[in-house]
C-alpha cells in the first residue's frame, strides 16, 4: 500500500536547498534510528515501537532544537517581537509538527535521516512564528502613501488583491504566460478576451508582482522585508517561472520605491513601470491601461480556466 | 476535490468539503510546502492564497528558511546537549498521543479505509443515475452495471435490473472476495448519500468467497448515492 501511496504522489514541489555544505555535524545526529524506523513506529500506534524508534531520534536532537529555538526567540526579542512561548515549547512542537508530518502522506517524501533533520528545524522555524505575536500593521490601507485624491478610487490595487483570479489557476496562467507566451496568446485570442502581444501582460505581471513586494517592503519590519522578498522570489521564480535576471531586476526596483509615491500622471510607481519596460520591452503605461488588461486577464481566466490549468500543469 | 475521510460509529464516510476550497491551511501545510515535502498543487493552492491574504503571507514568509540557515542550524549543534528528565518526561508525553491514537491509526489501516482509498475517485455510482432522474425510488431503467475492485482485488458489482416478478425494480449486488481465500463470512456493503443516512447490504459469502445481494426495497434513490465502504466479516 505503501508502495502504492507513493506511485500516486504527484511530484514533489519546487523544493528549497537542502544540501548542505557541511554535513559533518548533522551526520552524527543521525546515529541510532531511521526514517523508516520512525515512520513506521508513528504509523503503527504501538507505544513500544513509538519508543524504541523515536527516542534517539529526540534525545539526539531536542537540545539543539531547543538552542536553535532560543537564538530565534533571542532574535525576535531584539526586533521588539513578542512571544507566546519558550524555546522548550517551541522545540517539542517542531517534533510534534514532524512527527505529525510523518504519519501524513506527506511523510514518504522525507528521503533520508538528513533530511528528517532538516525538517525538524524547518518545523522549529515554523513553530517559532506560530508563536510570534505579529501585529496586524495592514488594518490600515497599504496605499497610505495614494494621495488623497485618489486613494479612494485605488480600492482594486490592494496588495491583498487577487491576481487576476483565485486560487492555483491564477499561478497555472502565469506559469503558461512566462514560460510559453505563443501558447498563452493563442489561448487568448481564441477566448476573445483580449488581442495584445504576451509582452504587455508580461509587462503586467511583472509591475503587479513588483508592486506587492514594494508595499510589503514599505509595512515590514527589517526582518518581514527579507522574508517578504523570500517570499515574492519563491512566487515569482518556481511558482510562476520568471527568468532569475527578470525578477532581480524588478525586485531591485521595488526595494527603490518604498517610500515613494505613485506618479500623479501614470497612478503607478515609475522605478517599477520603468524597470518593467526594460525587461519586457512593453509600457503598462498608466492606471486606466493596468486596470483595462486586469480586466481582460480576469476575464480569460474565468473563460479558459480549465484550459489554462491544465495547459499549465503540464509546463 | 477535497475529501476527508473519518472514521464513524459503524465504518467510514465520505466528507465532501465543498467546492474544492480549502477554506484554512495549518502550519503543518505551511511546514510542508516551506521544506518542499508537498506536492506542487497544494503548495500552489497555499502560496496562492498567501498572494491575496497579508497575514497568511508573513507567516509562510517568515517560515521561509533564510539565506544563512546553514549557519543557523550549524550554531545549533556546534555543542553537545544534554536531556533534562523534565524535558524528556514532556517529549514522551508529546510522543505518546501518537500511541493513544493507535485505535485510529489501525482503523485507517483497516482493510475498509484502504478500500475506501481507493474508490476515492470512483464513489459516485452511475449504475444509480436512472434512479436519480426517477421520481421515487429506483422506478424505470434498464440494465446498468458497475463494478469496482479493491485494492485487494474485492470485487464488488451492482447490477440494476428489471424485477421479473412484478414492477419493482432491482438491485443485486455481488461481491466477489474469493482472492482472500474463505476466511470470510459475509461482506457489508455501506452506500451513503448526501445529508442522508447510510443504510446496508449483507452479502453473505459462500466458501469460495463470492456471493450475491437482491435488494428490491431500497429507500428514496436520493439515499442511494455514494458507495462509502465494504467490511467483510471474518469467518
Amino acid at each position: 500500500m505503501k508502495a502504492r501511496r507513493r506511485a500516486r504522489n504527484p511530484p514533489v514541489s519546487p523544493s528549497l536547498t537542502l544540501e548542505p555544505p557541511d554535513t559533518d555535524r548533522l551526520l552524527a545526529l543521525t546515529r541510532g534510528w531511521s526514517v523508516a524506523g520512525v515512520r513506521d513506529a508513528l504509523r503503527s500506534g504501538d507505544p513500544a515501537a513509538i519508543e524504541r524508534e523515536t527516542a534517539p531520534l529526540w534525545k539526539g536532537t531536542i537540545g539543539h532544537l531547543t538552542r536553535f529555538a532560543d537564538a530565534l526567540i533571542r532574535r525576535g526579542a531584539a526586533r521588539g517581537i513578542g512571544m507566546a512561548k519558550e524555546d522548550e515549547d517551541i522545540a517539542i512542537e517542531a517534533l510534534d509538527k514532524v512527527f505529525g508530518l510523518l504519519v501524513s502522506e506527506n511523510g514518504d517524501r522525507v528521503r533520508d535521516e538528513l533530511h528528517l533533520l532538516r525538517v525538524l528545524f524547518r518545523a522549529a522555524r515554523c513553530a517559532f512564528v506560530d508563536s510570534m505575536r505579529l501585529a496586524d500593521n495592514r488594518l490600515s490601507s497599504p496605499r497610505e502613501s495614494v494621495p488623497a485624491s485618489t486613494a479612494g478610487r485605488d480600492a482594486g490595487t490592494t496588495a491583498d488583491m487577487v491576481l487576476f483570479g483565485s486560487g492555483k489557476s491564477a499561478f497555472a496562467v502565469l506559469h503558461l504566460l512566462f514560460t510559453d507566451g505563443e501558447r498563452f496568446g493563442r489561448l487568448l485570442r481564441k477566448s476573445r478576451s483580449g488581442v495584445r502581444h504576451s509582452r504587455q501582460y508580461q509587462a503586467l505581471t511583472l509591475y503587479e508582482l513588483g508592486e506587492r513586494l514594494r508595499d510589503d517592503l514599505q509595512d515590514g519590519s527589517a526582518a518581514g522585508r527579507s522574508a517578504a522578498t523570500r517570499f515574492w522570489r519563491r512566487v515569482a521564480r518556481s511558482e510562476i517561472g520568471i527568468a532569475e535576471v527578470t525578477w532581480g531586476t524588478v525586485e531591485s526596483a521595488a526595494c527603490s520605491s518604498v517610500g515613494d509615491s505613485p506618479d500623479a500622471a501614470t497612478q503607478l510607481y515609475e522605478t517599477i513601470r520603468v524597470a518593467v519596460l526594460d525587461t519586457t520591452g512593453a509600457d503598462v503605461q498608466n492606471r486606466n491601461k493596468r486596470y483595462v488588461m486586469r480586466h481582460e486577464m480576469t476575464r480569460f481566466l474565468t473563460k479558459c480556466r480549465f484550459d489554462l490549468e491544465k495547459a499549465g500543469s503540464l509546463q | 476535490m477535497k475529501k476527508r475521510v473519518e472514521g464513524v460509529a459503524q465504518g467510514i464516510a465520505v466528507e465532501d468539503a465543498g467546492n474544492g476550497t480549502y477554506d484554512d491551511f495549518s502550519s503543518r501545510d505551511i511546514l510542508s510546502v516551506v521544506s518542499g515535502l508537498a506536492d506542487r498543487q497544494a503548495a500552489r493552492h497555499l502560496l496562492a492564497r498567501a498572494v491575496s491574504d497579508h497575514v497568511l503571507r508573513e507567516r509562510i514568509a517568515l517560515s521561509l528558511p533564510p539565506e544563512d540557515e546553514e549557519t543557523e542550524i550549524a550554531d545549533a549543534v556546534s555543542e553537545p546537549s544534554a536531556v533534562s528528565d523534565r524535558m524528556s518526561t514532556r517529549v514522551r508525553l508529546m510522543t505518546s498521543r501518537y500511541a493513544t491514537a493507535r485505535a485510529d491509526v489501525a482503523a485507517a489501516n483497516s482493510l475498509l479505509a484502504r478500500i475506501l482509498t481507493v474508490l476515492d475517485g470512483l464513489l459516485t455510482l452511475p449504475v444509480f443515475a436512472p434512479a436519480f432522474a426517477a421520481p421515487d425510488s429506483f422506478g424505470d431503467f434498464s440494465l446498468r452495471t458497475q463494478t469496482l475492485t479493491t485494492a485487494e482485488g474485492v470485487r464488488v458489482e451492482f447490477h440494476q435490473f428489471p424485477s421479473d416478478s412484478g414492477p419493482q425494480p432491482t438491485l443485486r449486488v455481488i461481491v466477489d472476495a474469493s482472492v482472500l481465500g474463505a476466511s470470510h463470512r459475509s461482506a457489508v456493503v455501506t452506500i451513503s448519500g448526501q445529508d442522508e443516512p447510510s443504510f446496508l447490504l449483507i452479502v453473505v459469502l459462500n466458501p469460495g468467497g463470492s456471493g450475491f445481494t437482491d435488494v428490491t426495497d431500497l429507500p428514496p434513490s436520493r439515499s442511494a448515492r455514494w458507495l462509502s465502504g465494504v467490511t467483510l466479516s471474518p469467518g
